[in-house]
């Protein structure tokens, strides 16, 4: 409990202070505000550590840890990003990603979610499901700053603005893939078929976590294929963003399967 | 005026059918997730009414990821993934140096992936079979696979931790020693060209003690599938470092 008032506490000082470097571009407060993330990082992964403890498990099985995980790892990001570019571009992809984390963060608790520590059911006691779900939120950590950047690309007023935040969305997605790969597609497939026989079954999770895939390796061939429609490949990358939300959380309260745990 | 097989294989091998590919995996791909998939027939037309229940029966979408359209799509993509990546070979060796082919190992482990799911899709096989402690189950090649014991874990809390069930392997007379087998959930036993999966645990039918649910599957492509998955790997951390400088 005061793991998680604390790691929240930091997030929003996170954000606050990102928020002020806005208005007022000083390295100390970019410091600072790089800090307050890796505080609550840190937080939030002591938060998984006691979790895990208590279930004897490593504590990546549900909704709520995936939640706080992927915070945590946006907020790791967000903190090394800030310090090392120094440009008021970065402070503004700093300040909405810290935001996006907080976010999630307020879904955790929310009554959504369940926060009780429940120790996995045996399709979920897993390696191979570890390495799906953390290597999948890294994945889509470096999404989060990709979504981020493509809507400061679409909203930029001036065009060498557009270039540095298509620069920073094209960076950011190619980080993110390989990740995002090996997690939702390659771990996952692995682990399936040691759960429940079969690499890859069509169900809905699985089905979704295809599409965003292929919708990023659309970004890809399209920015190969028509350099100048950087619009079109901004919009695909939003795209694959909302594909990534609804994997996350559309499949499971909106469509069965068997990633449905509820 | 180019030759017609140039012109197709130049459309064929291009990137802009790529993203058509691409774009309709997609789109297809969204109706199947939300349409229930393999309901028997009469569902359709009751669930949706009779004239979209017809159309997705037409389409092929009770069953999507089986069906013609779904086949005609996955053609489109193995086709122009192997036409590309041959150009790309052609213009590589022309070239010399610079290769940037961690892409080109990636296209190449779809392909293999495409190539293992087909044989999965025609020749796998499933069946649950129960058994109790004290049967015995013979596997292709003439092994017995005995049961010993089943056993239930739970937590603390009594919510269910693993099904376990141990036992025997008994090869034919002459023909090796026995062994001992654990099946778990997450961990199958792997043996006789099969795998078999700690599927299902309940009650007997005396209700006195109880029996396993063992899935055992015979999949012909799934050695083909681990090499795709081994190759996109191998390929999309070939993509990111080769990138990396650039980052």
């Amino acid at each position: 409990m005061i793991l998680d008032i604390c790691a929240y506490s930091l997030s929003a000082l996170t954000v606050l202070l990102f928020g002020i470097s806005l208005f007022r571009s000083s390295r100390g407060i970019v410091r600072a505000a790089a800090s307050a993330a890796f505080l609550a990082a840190a937080l939030l992964a002591a938060h998984l550590v006691e979790r895990s403890l208590h279930i004897r498990f490593v504590a990546l099985t549900g909704t709520f840890e995936s939640l706080i995980f992927y915070s945590m790892v946006i907020l790791l990001l967000t903190g090394l990003y800030a310090l090392r570019k120094r440009r008021p571009a970065s402070n503004t992809l700093a300040f909405f990603s810290s935001f996006t984390a907080i976010g999630l963060l307020l879904i955790a608790t929310s009554p959504l979610v369940s926060g009780t520590v429940k120790p996995p059911v045996p399709a979920l006691r897993s390696a191979w499901l570890l390495l799906h779900v953390s290597f999948s939120f890294i994945g889509e950590a470096f999404f989060v700053f990709a979504f981020i950047a493509a809507l400061m690309m679409l909203t930029a007023s001036r065009g060498e603005k557009r270039g540095v935040y298509q620069a920073m969305t094209y960076k950011a997605v190619l980080l993110g893939y390989p990740f995002f790969t090996l997690g939702a597609l390659i771990f996952g497939a692995v682990w399936a078929e040691a759960a429940w026989g079969s690499f890859w079954s069509w169900d809905p999770k699985e089905t979704w976590a295809l599409i965003t895939w292929l919708v990023y390796s659309l970004y890809l061939h399209v920015r190969l294929a028509w350099p100048a429609r950087q619009r079109l490949a901004a919009w695909i990358v939003v795209a694959g963003f909302l594909c990534t939300l609804f994997t996350f959380f559309g499949v499971n309260y909106l469509l069965g399967g068997l990633h449905s745990y509820q | 005026m180019e030759k017609l097989p140039v012109r197709c294989f130049k459309f064929l091998s291009s990137l802009k059918l790529s993203i058509i590919v691409i774009a309709f995996m997609i789109v297809l791909a969204v109706p199947a997730t939300i349409i229930p998939q393999h309901y028997p027939t009469e569902f359709y037309p009751a669930q949706y009414g009779s004239g979209s229940g017809s159309l997705i029966l037409m389409l092929g979408y009770d069953h999507y990821f089986s069906s013609p359209l779904f086949m005609i799509v996955i053609a489109f993509f193995g086709v122009n993934l192997f036409a590309c990546s041959w150009l790309r070979l052609i213009r590589q060796l022309k070239r010399g140096r610079g290769w940037y082919f961690g892409p080109d190992i990636i296209h190449f482990g779809l392909l293999v992936l495409i190539a293992g799911a087909l044989i999965t899709y025609a020749g796998r096989q499933e069946a649950v079979v129960f058994l109790s402690p004290g049967e015995c189950l013979p596997l292709p090649g003439g092994t017995l696979l005995c049961i010993d014991e089943l056993h239930s874990e739970t937590w603390a809390d009594g919510r269910p931790k693993d099904w376990i069930t141990r036992g025997q392997l008994i090869p034919p007379e002459g023909q090796g020693e026995r062994k001992d087998f654990e099946i778990t959930v997450n961990g199958p036993l792997r043996v006789a060209g099969m795998a078999l999966y700690q599927n299902q645990y309940r009650r007997d039918e005396n209700g006195e003690g109880y029996e396993t649910g063992l899935l055992m599957t015979y999949d012909p492509g799934k050695t083909v599938f681990l090499v795709a998955l081994g190759l996109i790997t191998a390929g999309v951390c070939t993509a990111f470092f080769q990138k990396r400088r650039g980052l």
